[in-house]
């Protein structure tokens, strides 16, 4: 049986390991987000349904939802031209941070760097991450992945 | 030691305590079986023992049944609160929840030396100890109020800055740590294992009535906690299992209730509000000590 003086000096010893141990925990550094993303990856896009070897294939990466819904060019994460080719096309983004990106990408026949319209609709062939069919417009969220392999449908409506 | 550093999230922490919890208790189920052959092969097998099997399963069905509806509310209710006062903020990772676990395992030493030394914990924890064998299915076997008192020893983990998840997390590696250790089956492991880590060995001693190994042998994982405090004791003598006072029943509602029904009449008895009160905090066997104060 346990004396006091025993009893007393045990809790107080649990009472300075508990306090020292949650202390020290305290000091313990997570390995922070932007510090993991310095070990780059590669992003492979694959763009497929390219229906002819005319022009380019203008692929854009984005990793935010503003520059998404605006199709903003200049604010985009990664943009390449790659020769387009029936069947589908290839890019990689080499080193990209770790996160989450929507891909865009349209089949530039005619070489003027713009997705032309017919009045509202996409007289070149385009292709959306997570769309699910021609006419879905995907949300950020829905189009954006953090999969570093990704394939986009492209679709034509003329 | 990016592994160890990396950051965890506290809902995967939350699906793999349920994962570890659940599969433990098949792993159990299977392990039961072996014992069972065992019992048979020594001819141990007896009505009595399939029974008080059959009983720890129900107790264990009647405990979860009162922590998901009263208890596991109120224990969730106080872990967010005392979160809020956090003292230091503590990342969530592997090192951080194997700190959390060693300490959680300290705070648990303390909680089942309370259960067994003050009554009114005694009068949950006896149902624990009320089978008179010692086989994996009596880990399984709960008291009442078995998921009430670990709040409290508990929340000063969530008051240091632990996460009430990981601390969560951390109570249930030390009570499915433990659980293994309800066997007779494993004798005494090497001898570093033995004076670090607590054992089957170990473990059959606490749940020995020999007077030697009464309010022994505590810990959870580590068994140098009661080497440190002063409630260790060796295995020796062979050990009888169960209560100093059995209670001969396989019924699971005395095995689940007769704790409290002892509390209550014990106090029921004691001369005078006095000795009502100190009875409930008190170790078991409690009496006051100058009787005839209450002749007045």
């Amino acid at each position: 049986m346990p004396t006091t003086t025993q009893r007393i000096s045990a809790i107080l010893a649990s009472a300075v390991i508990l306090t020292g141990g949650a202390f020290a925990a305290s000091l313990v550094p997570s390995v922070k987000a932007n510090e993991k993303s310095t070990v780059n990856a590669d992003l492979e896009v694959t763009v497929e349904g390219v229906r002819n070897g005319n022009g380019h294939v203008i692929i854009l990466i984005m990793d935010d939802a503003d520059a998404y819904n605006a199709f903003d060019y200049d604010a985009a994460a990664g943009y390449r031209e790659i020769a387009a080719a029936a069947g589908g096309v290839t890019a990689t983004f080499a080193g990209l941070p770790t996160g989450r990106y929507a891909v865009l990408a349209f089949h530039d026949e005619n070489g003027n760097r713009d997705l032309d319209m017919n009045d509202t609709i996409p007289g070149e062939g385009y292709a959306v991450s997570g769309a699910r069919d021609a006419f879905d417009a995907p949300t950020f969220d829905r189009a954006s992945s953090d999969e570093r392999s990704r394939r986009v449908q492209m679709y034509y409506l003329n | 030691m990016d592994t160890l550093l990396a950051p965890l999230s506290t809902e995967w922490l939350l699906e793999l305590e349920v994962f570890i919890n659940d599969w433990f208790f098949v792993l159990a189920l299977a392990f039961l079986a072996f014992e069972m052959i065992r019992y048979r092969v020594f001819r141990k097998l007896t009505r009595t023992l399939v029974a008080d099997t059959l009983t720890n399963y129900v107790t264990l069905a009647l405990f979860i049944g009162i922590t998901v509806l009263a208890l596991g509310a109120f224990y969730v209710a106080a872990f967010y609160f005392v979160f809020q006062f956090a003292i230091f903020d503590i990342e969530v990772n592997w090192l951080t929840v194997l700190i959390c676990i060693v300490l959680a395992d300290l705070v648990y030493y303390w909680e089942h030396r309370f259960l067994h030394r003050v009554n009114l914990g005694w009068a949950t924890h006896s149902v624990h100890h009320s089978s008179p064998f010692f086989n994996i299915s009596v880990a399984y076997r709960f008291g009442p109020m078995d998921s009430f008192w670990p709040v409290f020893f508990h929340l000063p983990l969530v008051l240091l800055g632990f996460n009430p998840i990981v601390v969560l997390f951390a109570e249930v590696i030390v009570q499915v740590y433990q659980t293994a250790l309800h066997t007779e089956a494993v004798g005494k492991l090497p001898r570093p294992v033995e004076a670090i880590m607590n054992t089957p060995s170990h473990h059959r001693v606490h749940h020995g009535s020999n007077s030697e190994y009464l309010d022994k042998n505590y810990g959870g994982i580590f068994i140098v906690w009661d080497r440190m405090f002063g409630t260790f004791e060796e295995e020796k003598e062979d050990v009888t299992y169960g209560l100093v006072h059995p209670i001969n029943s396989v019924n699971p509602l005395v095995a689940f209730l007769h704790g409290f029904q002892r509390l209550v009449a014990d106090t029921w008895r004691m001369p005078g509000l006095g000795n009502k009160i100190r009875v409930l905090v008190n170790p078991p066997g409690w009496q006051p000590e100058d009787k005839s104060e209450t002749r007045h």
